[in-house]
């Protein structure tokens, strides 16, 4: 793990700790004896995550059929692990809220953010893999460190983002060059310091150089596969101009066919309308 | 007979082909003019593009697909600088892009 990076996190107060609300959740989830009921409990008392929680589930993201009034009822309807694995993701998109950024344009970035997450999530889904939420958390944090870098490094993040427009250096080697390390290593000191699932820091850490993720190669695949779709698609930003070069071997472990881009993609983009709920504040 | 792209589809237009999905499953059949509840359809079954008789188009100024399709080539072609876009996956990816981005000028363009 870059040096660099670790010394980046630990300055950032912020994210010192993950989201309060996940710790409690993922203590329920390993703990035998907490059932729905529990999980419930714990998302019910944080009313704003609730709240963003509830419009997402009622919304095309899942298209159920009936609306779903408590966070119970959408523990039954989505499954204990899938409601937490969302409830992950709004949780740490809150994390940051409200917090000023110079450099980065926070709608933007979630909206690239959570482009991914759908994508990615879609892909799993052709693919058949059960848990297809954790995909979505995978494609979510794949960028988190750029918010780190960019909050950090001013000047100098600045400067990365130049050299990348003016010389078509893929960002994050403009990132290596100027600041030590890329937002890919920030993000993965970031999530190994939160303590989160391998799966997420193998995604972050590798979605440019995805054959170098050994233990989860399917995630950091799917998630370079995901993120090279939605710069084609230019749904949102984090820094990066263009489509970052295509990794022949994630693609083939990926298995897109041609023609099966232009419903995804229509797929996809109602379900990112869907999940900017997350994002937006409620409105009381 | 023109071809337009859907996005520009007005009710009142009358079909010079059959509009069918990827398929070839029949969705709306030729001759029928085409009504609101058919142009919320047309966008979620992805059809993208659709025959109607020139002098029912009746909308003046309405703009072959051709026009839109360029103008968004333009535009999305940019992005993918340092791509080989020869490959299959990126080739379509490109495609998907000009054709959502070539939606979305026409409905800018009927909203105006």
């Amino acid at each position: 793990m870059s040096q660099r990076a670790h010394a980046l996190v630990q300055g950032h107060s912020t994210v010192a700790s993950p989201p309060v609300v996940y710790q409690k959740l993922m203590e329920a989830i390993n703990d035998v004896h907490t059932g729905p009921v529990g999980i419930a409990r714990i998302i019910d008392s944080d009313p704003g995550l609730t709240a963003r929680l509830l419009r997402v589930v009622n919304s095309s993201f899942f298209g159920f059929p009936r609306r779903i009034q408590t966070v119970q009822h959408a523990v039954r309807a989505v499954g204990s692990v899938q409601i937490t694995d969302l409830a992950l993701a709004t949780s740490v998109i809150s994390l940051f809220d409200g917090i000023p950024y110079e450099w980065v344009d926070m709608t933007s970035f979630w909206r690239h953010s959570l482009a991914v997450g759908v994508i990615s999530r879609s892909i799993a889904l052709r693919r058949g893999e059960r848990n297809v939420e954790e995909f979505f958390v995978s494609g979510l944090l794949h960028d988190i460190g750029r918010i780190i870098l960019l909050s950090h490094a001013g000047q100098d993040g600045i400067r990365t983002m130049e050299a990348h427009k003016r010389n078509g250096v893929p960002l994050h080697e403009a990132e290596h060059d100027l600041l030590g390390c890329d937002h890919g290593q920030v993000g993965e000191a970031l999530l190994t310091r939160w303590n989160f699932p391998g799966e997420y820091v193998e995604a972050a850490a590798y979605h440019h150089r995805p054959h170098l993720a050994t233990n989860f190669p399917t995630h950091a695949a799917t998630v370079h596969v995901a993120d090279i779709m939605a710069h084609g698609m230019a749904w949102g930003t984090s820094g990066q101009t263009n489509v970052p070069p295509l990794s022949t071997e994630a693609w083939e472990l990926v298995q897109i066919e041609p023609d099966g881009i232009p419903p995804m993609v229509r797929h996809a983009h109602e379900q990112l309308v869907a999940a900017m709920e997350l994002v937006s504040t409620p409105v009381e | 007979m023109v071809l337009i792209l859907a996005a520009e589809a007005q009710p009142g237009m009358v079909l010079a082909a059959d509009v069918t999905d990827r398929h070839g499953r029949l969705l709306i059949p030729s001759g029928n003019p085409l009504e609101e509840r058919h142009l919320s359809s047309l966008r979620s079954w992805g059809v993208q593009e659709i025959e109607v008789e020139d002098g029912t188009a009746g909308i003046p100024g309405i703009l072959p697909k051709e026009h839109f399709i360029e103008q968004a080539r333009q535009e999305v072609l940019p992005r993918f600088a340092g791509s080989d876009t020869t490959h299959p996956f990126l080739k379509g990816l490109l495609e998907a892009a000009v054709m959502e981005r070539a939606g979305e000028l026409a409905r800018e363009r009927s909203r105006t």
